[in-house]
């Protein structure tokens, strides 16, 4: 049956229904809808006066009383800050708009020669414009710019030199995004520049993001909505969430070879679930081991492994169907699982050991496994250098192997303890979350040399390069 | 006519978009309309896809929470020369939640309705509830009930599946320990394999870590502890079966089947039991000696395959059954299996005395009555039972203990232990498995460190399966003598015993240094040497490597980078040699600020030509204008398997409606799938 007059008529009128409704209803922000605001600074790299200031108190102007926003640092100095982005709030609140930001300042110091002097500032602070949108459930990003300028003469008061930074977001190709769980965002992240430039509310606990390059969106596990949320990543909105079952608490996300297919790993309800890309419909659903972890997918059939961390093994589905056809019992706990593409080769890192195991997919032979100084909690596979890379918590470092050859080289140091790890898709940078240190780190995906740091806030869980 | 309904779809959403409201506040949803007009394989096809979905959220009291949604999704597809198809969802649902700063109840009801006009109506009712405490004082319960019951409208007493689980669980986390405890009770009934199962499950675990001399001293240990009762009844009284793993589907058409190599076919054995796999295998009229097999990984016992069609086939063609253990010579395993056709599930069934054999194939003759019947899966199955009745009870222990010790600013060790036993996994007998290894680290400097490590472990079966022993023994020095130069050498040597003989040996050397030339000019390179000898086959055989990168910042906004791999290895009782080389070539241009350029080529050459290239241009016209251009072409040999390109434009109309633009090309043609070229247009609004 062809699509027919009568379903596009009802097309239509739902349409002029949503229509009249919208109209109707006036769109004001009504009392308790929220939203995220994130506050960032940088100072350029050129900047001309040596400075070192004291935030006193940050407040944002709207319809209502301004709102104070607690600076998560108060001691800004310009030499420390050159050429970086620093968050300097993040805030939950009341939808609305916004127009300016008062910047009260205890104290400056600054260096006029070899002297140090310490002008007077006012004690009112100064404001300035920064006209943001927040709409309910909503992010934003105000980018301040800071210019340490010249000490004012002798008796005069110091005028801060900041403004709202009006670089447009990048293209896509340059970007990257993390999900923030404490704020409920995805943050999106400039990842050749290492700065910040959007937000998107998703709501809170966002697991795993996942990106389709064939329908340009983004997809995000959102475990306290039991749903997936769909962001365009052309417009950069949140278009819907598709709810999934309740308790389902989504985590883990994967996409078929085809990208017509999105797999997700609920370890609430302890499922798997695959939904079409096309319309995001529930195709199938089926009962995975206790413990449910990690999942991926193997490129040349499209059989998905599910790592199940109580039931102590990896469980195979079809792609089609999601009938379990096996269990891999390789190494007990297993948490992480990746699969190298060209050379179909199946990794398996335990919760318990310090071991990853491998698994030739093409003959079913077991590879060996390899020894490392802490357990590994993800797992990610470079086709460029044909090594595995595993984020090992404990060590806070990032381990590169070749487990076919037993090989281990030597391992990129971090600050703080990583949990999640990604290319680019040129597998030049790798970038990694730190959650502990609540930043992304940038690095070069070869040698380990850091390329920049991304201040995040809150609990970063996972990122994605398109 | 139809141009007229589309444009007033479309003028509704964009009004409806602009107006930037927000509904009211109990509903939320979205819709999502889109035309879309496309070629494929030179035949036109026409589709509209409406997807809406509404929902109501109510509080009927402070933490009582109720939530009604509908879903409504319809494609339509019209085609020049067939007719048309479409696809219908409807999908209600309810759900009731109280979530008490205690505890949170909740109940749902979800019904789904799929219509299409091949398979008709398929209806799926989920029930679910769950109870659950929310205070981590003390252990936290849950109590959960699922039912999932699928059934065709018309087909009821044919196909009709329904899965219930009732679960139960505790966990309890302290500081450093944490125990969870948790049951399943699992029924199932499934008409559609004549099969139900009643199935009982505990998992006892816990896990513990602590520090000791002020961190000096790390301990972790961990235990599971699993025991499942599970018995399955035949409801039509023949033995009980279990689907078997497939490693591979394999196919080939031919008729010598006693001498021949099957290739691989995944489209068999992806569990998709509707579409016909790729290259069409076609059993209808006179179309014989297809070869249609699977490789199941080891010596399994097989006692039926199922093969399956996309429509109803003829009960008048024949099939034997062939087995192999190398996937060269085959012997007729079974010249006349019991067989078959299931016209409710479009499949023949062939069943026979139990074989063992690691790779199985059906091999078919005579004439089929039906004209065109296309294959679209295979599924191998064990014979648990030649009882109508099985019962399977197992039990499974595993303790994993873990010590780290910090001796020094230099030396830093740690040592693990683990324990396996799998009381009657299922097959072979009980299983035992431990693994002991060590891990020593040396920071001889700053810029200079050494590793050793070692593990030994060992795989013992009650029966079937031979005794495994491995030792692994390998180092690494890790060398930064400046900011700007990095190496590593890795040495490995891994020794493998099969009940107790000497079976394999796999020894190797690996050198990898990295540093920058120049300013934005970086050089990667890497080789290695391995050796590899298994003393069963015989097979001897050495290989070595050579890696090469060059990442290059031409400019500012302009990185090129390169990379090439050589490998080869040569097999001293063949004398054969066997070369793998791949290169890449990526491009990151960010010509302004506004249009990012990226393209990726990656060849690899080994018995076959394989190659990608991937290549991205996106452009943000205007805040609210962005467009992206898209190439991806996947080359094996001389055809291009796949070919992807896509122009996306986005025109955002208000914050919550935007219009989209695409014009595509998918041409699958080389790999014997289809050529499509659409264009579509949509509008989606949320609220």
């Amino acid at each position: 049956m062809p699509w027919e007059w009568k379903s596009s008529r009802q097309a239509g009128c739902l349409a002029w229904v949503l229509f009249l409704a919208s109209v109707w209803w006036s769109p004001v922000a009504r009392a308790g809808e929220q939203a995220t605001l994130f506050v960032y600074l940088e100072v350029p790299a050129d900047y001309s006066v040596p400075t070192e200031i004291s935030l006193a108190e940050l407040l944002l102007h709207g319809a209502g009383d301004p709102v104070g926003l607690a600076p998560r640092q108060r001691r800004l100095v310009a030499a420390d800050l050159a050429g970086q982005q620093i968050l300097l709030a993040v805030a939950t609140l009341a939808a609305g708009h916004y127009d300016s930001l008062s910047v009260v300042l205890g104290g400056v110091t600054a260096r006029s020669g070899a002297a140090t002097v310490r002008p007077p500032v006012a004690p009112d602070g100064e404001t300035f414009p920064v006209p943001v949108d927040l709409r309910r459930d909503e992010a934003a990003v105000i980018s301040l710019v800071w210019q340490p300028g010249p000490v004012p003469a002798a008796g005069h008061k110091y005028r801060l030199a900041l403004h709202a930074a009006t670089r447009p977001v990048p293209p896509l190709g340059a970007l990257a995004f993390v999900t923030e769980r404490e704020s409920g965002t995805v943050l999106v992240v400039d990842r050749l520049a290492g700065r910040v430039v959007d937000a998107v509310g998703v709501g809170p606990e966002p697991g795993e993001i996942i990106y389709s390059s064939a329908r340009q969106k983004l997809y995000v596990a959102e475990a306290d909505a039991d749903g997936i949320g769909v962001i365009d990543a052309l417009t950069l909105r949140l278009e819907r969430i598709v709810p999934l079952s309740f308790g389902d608490d989504p985590d883990r996300l994967a996409l078929s070879p085809d990208q017509r297919t999105l797999y997700v790993l609920n370890p609430g309800s302890r499922s798997l679930v695959a939904l079409t890309t096309s319309s995001m419909q529930e195709q199938y659903r089926t009962t995975v081991g206790d413990g449910p972890r990690d999942l991926a997918l193997d490129p040349d059939n499209g059989n998905v492994f599910v790592a199940c961390e109580f039931e102590g093994e990896v469980q195979v589905f079809t792609p089609a169907g999601l009938t379990r056809r096996s269990s891999l019992v390789m190494t007990p706990t297993p948490v992480a699982v990746a699969v190298a593409a060209n050379t179909r080769q199946l990794y398996i890192a335990s919760a318990s050991r310090n071991r990853i195991q491998g698994l030739d997919l093409q003959d079913g032979r077991d590879l060996g496994g390899q020894t490392l100084c802490g357990p590994a909690s993800y797992l990610v596979f470079s086709p460029r250098s044909r090594q595995l890379f595993a984020a090992l918590p404990s060590c806070s470092e990032i381990a590169l192997l070749r487990p076919v050859d037993g090989f281990e080289f030597a391992p990129f140091g971090l600050p703080s303890a990583p949990a999640y790890l990604t290319f680019d898709p040129a597998c030049r940078q790798l970038l990694v979350v730190l959650p502990q240190s609540a930043t992304l780190v940038i690095l070069e995906a070869n040698r380990g040399t850091l390329q920049s740091t991304v201040e995040l806030g809150g609990r970063p869980y996972a990122v994605v390069a398109p | 006519m139809r141009i007229r309904i589309i444009l007033l779809v479309a003028l509704g959403l964009v009004l409806a978009g602009s107006a930037r409201a927000v509904l009211w506040d109990p509903f939320s949803g979205y819709a999502d309309v889109s035309a879309y007009q496309g070629e494929v394989n030179g035949e036109g096809e026409n589709s509209l896809r409406e997807d809406y979905n509404v929902a109501f959220s109510h509080k009927l009291a402070p933490w009582v929470d109720l939530r009604l949604a509908y879903r409504y999704f319809k494609f339509d597809q019209a085609f020049d020369l067939d007719p048309g198809v479409y696809r219908l969802e409807k999908q209600p649902s309810g759900e009731l939640r109280w979530t008490h700063p205690n505890f949170l109840i909740s109940g749902t009801l979800m019904r789904r309705e799929v219509e299409t006009p091949l398979q008709g109506t398929i209806i799926t009712n989920t029930t679910q509830a769950v109870a659950k405490t929310r205070s981590t004082r003390y252990p936290v319960l849950e109590l959960r009930y699922d039912e999932q019951h699928s059934y065709f409208a018309e087909l009821r007493n044919e196909r009709d599946i329904r899965n219930r689980r009732l679960q139960a669980a505790a966990t309890l986390d302290r500081e450093h320990h944490s125990y969870g405890y948790t049951y399943s009770h699992d029924v199932s009934d499934n008409v559609v394999s004549a099969q139900s199962s009643i199935g009982d499950r505990h998992l006892l675990r816990w896990r513990g870590q602590g520090a000791q001399s002020g961190g000096r001293l790390r301990l972790a240990g961990n235990y599971n502890f699993s025991y499942v009762d599970q018995k399955t009844v035949n409801n039509a009284g023949g033995p009980v079966l279990r689907l078997l793993p497939i490693l591979t589907g394999l196919y080939r058409q031919t008729d010598a089947p006693d001498l021949v190599t099957l290739a691989p076919n995944a489209g068999l054995a992806d569990g998709n039991t509707n579409d016909p796999v790729l290259p069409e295998i076609d059993l209808g009229g006179t179309n014989e000696n297809h070869n249609i097999g699977a490789d199941l990984a080891s010596i399994r016992s097989i006692g039926a395959l199922y093969i399956y069609t996309d429509r109803p086939s003829g009960d008048q063609l024949r099939w034997e059954v062939w087995g192999s253990q190398d996937n060269l010579t085959w012997s007729r395993a079974v010249p006349s299996p019991q067989q078959l056709f299931n016209g409710a599930l479009n499949r023949y069934e062939l069943s026979f005395p139990e074989i063992g054999y690691r790779y199985v194939k059906a091999v078919n003759s005579g004439l089929n009555q039906v004209g065109r019947v296309l294959v679209t899966e295979l599924q191998v199955l064990e014979q648990l039972s030649d009882h109508p009745e099985n019962r399977l009870l197992a039990a499974s222990h595993q303790l994993d203990g873990r010590v780290d010790y910090r001796f020094s600013q230099k030396w830093r060790g740690s040592f693990d232990l683990n324990l396996q036993v799998d009381e009657n996994p299922g097959r072979g007998g009980d299983r035992r498995r431990s693994a002991a290894g060590a891990r020593l680290n040396y920071l001889a400097r700053p810029t200079l460190s050494h590793n050793f490590n070692w593990q030994l472990s060992n795989q013992w079966y009650e029966s079937g399966d031979a005794d495994l022993t491995e030792n692994v023994a390998g180092y690494t020095l890790a060398w930064t003598p400046l900011s700007t130069l990095r190496g590593s050498a890795s040495l490995s040597d891994r020794l493998t015993w099969l009940d107790g003989q000497r079976a394999q040996r796999n020894t190797g050397v690996a050198l990898e240094g990295n540093t920058d030339l120049l300013y934005g000019l970086a050089l990667g390179v890497g080789g290695g040497v391995s050796w590899f000898a298994d003393d069963f086959s015989g097979l001897d055989s050495r290989t070595w490597n050579l890696r090469g990168r060059v990442d290059a910042a031409l400019t500012s906004v302009l990185d090129v980078s390169l990379d090439n791999t050589y490998f080869e290895s040569f097999e001293h009782s063949t004398d054969e040699i066997r070369v793998r080389q791949s290169y890449g070539l990526g491009l990151d241009w960010r010509v302004t600020r506004a249009v990012f350029v990226r393209a990726t080529v990656r060849s690899t050459r080994e018995e076959t030509r394989r190659y990608t290239v991937d290549g991205l241009i996106s452009w943000n016209v205007l805040p609210s204008v962005r467009i992206s251009v898209q190439h991806y072409e996947l080359g094996v040999d001389q055809d291009v398997t796949t070919l992807r390109q896509g122009i996306n434009l986005n025109w955002e109309l208000s914050r919550r409606a935007n219009l989209y633009l695409r014009v595509a090309k998918l041409d699958l043609s080389g790999g014997g799938g289809n050529r499509t070229t659409s264009f579509q247009q949509g509008l989606r609004i949320g609220f």
